[in-house]
């Protein structure tokens, strides 16, 4: 059964404002991204610059590109192998017992420590990237399709940056009780 | 009956959206709050020495062996900058080219101490790769008790007298600036810089 083109939409348009606002956070403050990705202890010294460029950018063409209906699927397919390595990133640094170093998901502004949540978040938003890429049905959309996809896009960001902040909170929270 | 069903989706759409949008209100209060009620030691912002009092004084030793005074009178009628720091703090790094410029232009006046604390090889080679020679660089967790450092970066100045004339959080170049401003006009802070400037004007 193919999927009705205003779910599609929806998906893409979320992921595409989630990925710009990431990259656009990460560039406004660059320097302090690429100390934190240095923190993740992934990469060479070297690399690390340029390292730092390559997600930006990537993040910035994936969530443009969610926005153009020829380019989504390859968008939908670049965001998923973004998703995979933060995950393998913040999945090693946990096991290595890192959890105190910062997520550098959505910017300096928001502290989020590393948390098996973030590696929840980031499947969520991989299954609604592998959404994306279902095929669609083909029907003429009418002004209330562009209102649900607007509105709909619009809320699952709201959701998307309420989850962040319950994140961020996430230990500030468990410090009270210790 | 179908354009009831589009009023009423209409509707829905916006309350929904006004309800996101209050979700999010809420848990930025939560977060303020969390900062707010934090246990001490996780954020003590405000606690130990004040601003006015005399330094505690204490001798600590820096990672190249040589002995250095905190508080007290300084002959040379220098004041001191500490400067608390840690290898796993992204804004510190950012700050190190600040304090660079920053110890070259004040140091008629102004002696700068870099502190942290923590497992002294990652602190060496922290200090090999920033190439922090040219400062005294302290690891000592007393330091950091001394004046209840919670929160990175954070800075102390103590002027020629052993008197704590400012400190607090620093996040950028204009804040580690607005605490030699403030020294020079004698005041604990710009904020109070601020104020007083109010009053002159009204």
């Amino acid at each position: 059964m193919a999927l009705d083109p205003v779910f599609t939409t929806v998906v893409r348009w979320a992921l595409g404002v989630v990925f710009l606002t990431a990259a656009v956070h990460k560039l406004s403050d660059f320097s302090v991204f690429r100390a934190t990705l240095s923190e993740y202890r992934l990469l060479p010294g070297a690399l690390e610059a340029s390292g730092a460029l390559v997600i930006v950018l990537l993040e910035l063409a994936a969530g443009v590109g969610m926005f153009v209906p020829v380019l989504a699927p390859f968008a939908a397919w670049m965001v998923m192998s973004l998703l995979v390595v933060y995950m393998l990133a913040i999945g090693i640094n946990l096991a290595r017992g890192r959890r105190d170093i910062d997520c550098g998901c959505s910017g300096p502004a928001m502290r989020q420590t590393l948390s098996g949540w973030l590696l929840v978040r980031n499947g969520v938003l991989l299954a609604a990237a592998a959404l994306s890429l279902l095929p669609a049905a083909s029907r003429q959309l009418i002004w209330l399709d562009s209102l649900t996809i607007v509105f709909g896009a619009g809320v699952f960001v709201l959701l998307y940056t309420s989850i962040n902040l319950l994140i961020a909170n996430g230990p500030r929270l468990k410090a009270l009780f210790s | 009956m179908i354009q009831s069903l589009v009023i009423s989706n209409v509707v829905l759409w916006i309350a929904v959206i006004a309800m996101g949008v209050i979700i999010i209100a809420l848990l930025r209060q939560i977060g303020v709050l969390h900062e707010r009620i934090a246990p001490a030691g996780a954020l003590m912002i405000g606690h130990g020495p004040k601003v006015g009092e005399v330094s505690p004084v204490l001798q600590v030793q820096d990672i190249s062996g040589r002995e250095l005074a905190i508080g007290g009178v300084n002959t040379e009628g220098r004041s001191k900058l500490i400067f608390y720091l840690s290898p796993t703090c992204p804004v510190c790094k950012t700050l190190i080219p600040v304090l660079r410029s920053s110890k070259r232009s004040e140091s008629e006046w102004l002696d700068f101490i870099l502190a942290s604390d923590g497992d002294m090889t990652s602190q060496r080679k922290f200090v090999a790769e920033h190439e922090l020679d040219e400062f005294n660089y302290v690891v000592s967790t007393e330091l950091g008790i001394t004046f209840q450092v919670g929160r990175l970066p954070y800075a102390v100045l103590i002027d020629e007298a052993g008197v704590i004339r400012s400190k607090g959080l620093i996040n950028s170049r204009e804040q580690l600036e607005s605490i030699f401003e403030a020294k020079e006009k004698g005041l604990a802070s710009i904020q109070e810089y601020i104020e007083q400037h109010r009053e002159d004007v009204a």
